[in-house]
């Protein structure tokens, strides 16, 4: 088994959400659902103020809790690593919510049942980039296998604002500005 | 707070579940014991408890789908044994329609007790297996357990109280025992989660501030239920009265506590590390 996942390079990262739009687009996602968002953090003081921005989906884990724990099966690994779901049978009992470190599962009111990034596993399938990788006006996203992301660019699984990445080993790298970074 | 149907459908299902095994631990004592109302109604606070669960879900007309991952989910295995303890409890009350023997009644109440047991044991590990620090806690299954001992305790009581003769003080002693473990462990499970992540303070803080005098009154409750209960015995020409007294007591408290376990989990995430 593979393993696909996320590069996002927060140093270049300008906070205008286009990726977070371009997801919700092409999922056509209801107000305050969100498979992708971007957050933003600041602190300090003058003269040392500072300020970064993080997008983040579902992270693709390779030890996903929700895949674990979710009652039904809906969530599954594929073959290529990414977390996907399917959503006929999925009940709406809100689990994997209560199990993901990332707030990636999303409870779909409307429709009864939790819905999440699938980095965009139809586009890819035939041959195209994520939404949000294309949308980003920066470049700032990336996808691909891990292995190959880890070669090419640093990074780093764990920052200050996120819990542990030893729960669930997310496929994510994020190259990091050094105020954003664990213990900062 | 949206989780009603989780703090009735786990309160529900403990307090049948622990009124079985009290039931089943008293029969070993004197066969002849056959708490027929006990059993009917715990049939019928399992089948309560279960339909109140599908007010939990999206789409309750795929709940039997909660099955399937058997293998790797702790709420699937607690569907899997609350399911065969209302079928076991089911066979329970038909015992003598079905013309069980005496080895056989036996068999069929421990079996039906270590089933529920499990089914206990699976609502605590599916907490403790969340991104929620308050939920994620030994204390979660002590609480659990806890309220099985307690609450099943009453339900026998009340329910059987004449075939109890001569039980009462011991029962009423081992719930005091449950909960005053439950009081000892609780003020350094919540300085705990003081001392622990932001999800994890938040919570603490929740406990002491939002929710400080709910908890107060909900020690109250189950620390004066349990004293009615034990009280009871020294009073026995109103033995029935405070035995009523001590279950409103012990039900609104456990459920007072119960609430205040869904209010205050508040999940790790994005910034709330």
């Amino acid at each position: 088994m593979t393993q696909k996942g996320f590069y996002f390079d927060m140093t270049a990262c300008i906070g205008c959400k286009t990726c977070q739009i371009a997801c919700k687009d092409k999922n056509d996602l209801k107000v305050g659902v969100l498979y992708r968002k971007v957050s933003s953090f600041e602190g300090g003081k003058f003269p040392k103020p500072w300020m970064y921005h993080l997008s983040m989906s579902c992270n693709h884990c390779a030890k996903p809790k929700c895949v674990e724990n979710c009652p039904t099966g809906a969530l599954y690994k594929r073959a290529d690593g990414i977390v996907a779901q399917d959503i006929e049978k999925c009940i709406g009992c809100k689990y994997c919510i209560w199990s993901c470190p990332y707030g990636a599962p999303q409870y779909k009111e409307d429709q009864g049942k939790v819905g999440k990034c699938d980095m965009c596993a139809d586009l890819l399938d035939k041959g195209e980039n994520p939404a949000c990788v294309d949308a980003c006006v920066m470049r700032v996203i990336q996808y691909g296998e891990l292995d190959e992301l880890k070669q090419k660019y640093q990074g780093t699984q764990d920052l200050a604002v996120l819990p542990e990445s030893n729960i669930t080993k997310p496929s994510v790298l994020i190259n990091a500005k050094p105020v954003a970074e664990k213990g900062a | 707070m949206g989780e009603w149907s989780l703090v009735i459908f786990t309160i529900l299902m403990q307090t049948a579940i622990g009124a079985y095994l009290w039931a089943t631990l008293m029969k070993s004592r004197k066969q002849e014991r056959d708490f027929n109302k006990n059993n009917i109604a715990i049939l019928a606070l399992t089948a309560v408890a279960m339909i109140v669960s599908l007010m939990h879900l999206g789409t309750p007309s795929g709940a039997l789908r909660a099955l399937l991952n058997v293998k790797s989910s702790w709420l699937s295995r607690e569907i899997l044994f609350s399911g065969a303890f209302f079928g076991l409890v089911f066979i329970t009350v038909l015992g003598d329609k079905l013309k069980l023997n005496g080895s056989q009644k036996v068999l069929l109440g421990w079996v039906t007790s270590v089933v529920g047991l499990l089914s206990v044991f699976s609502m605590s590990k599916l907490y403790m297996s969340s991104i929620i620090p308050a939920w994620n806690s030994r204390t979660t299954m002590l609480d659990f357990f806890v309220t099985t001992i307690v609450l099943g305790g009453i339900m026998l009581l009340v329910t059987s109280l004449k075939e109890l003769e001569g039980e009462v003080a011991k029962l009423s002693i081992v719930m005091a025992a449950a909960v005053l473990i439950h009081a000892a462990v609780f003020p350094s499970f919540v300085a705990g989660l003081g001392a622990g992540t932001a999800a994890a303070q938040t919570s603490a803080m929740k406990l002491a501030q939002a929710y400080g005098g709910m908890l107060i009154l909900r020690w109250v409750l189950v620390l004066g239920g349990v004293g009615l209960v034990i009280l009871s015995q020294y009073k026995k020409q109103q033995e029935s009265t405070y035995i009523y007294l001590a279950l409103a007591a012990l039900v609104l408290g456990q459920i007072a506590g119960r609430y205040i376990f869904f209010a205050v989990g508040v999940a790790r995430g994005v910034g709330v590390i």
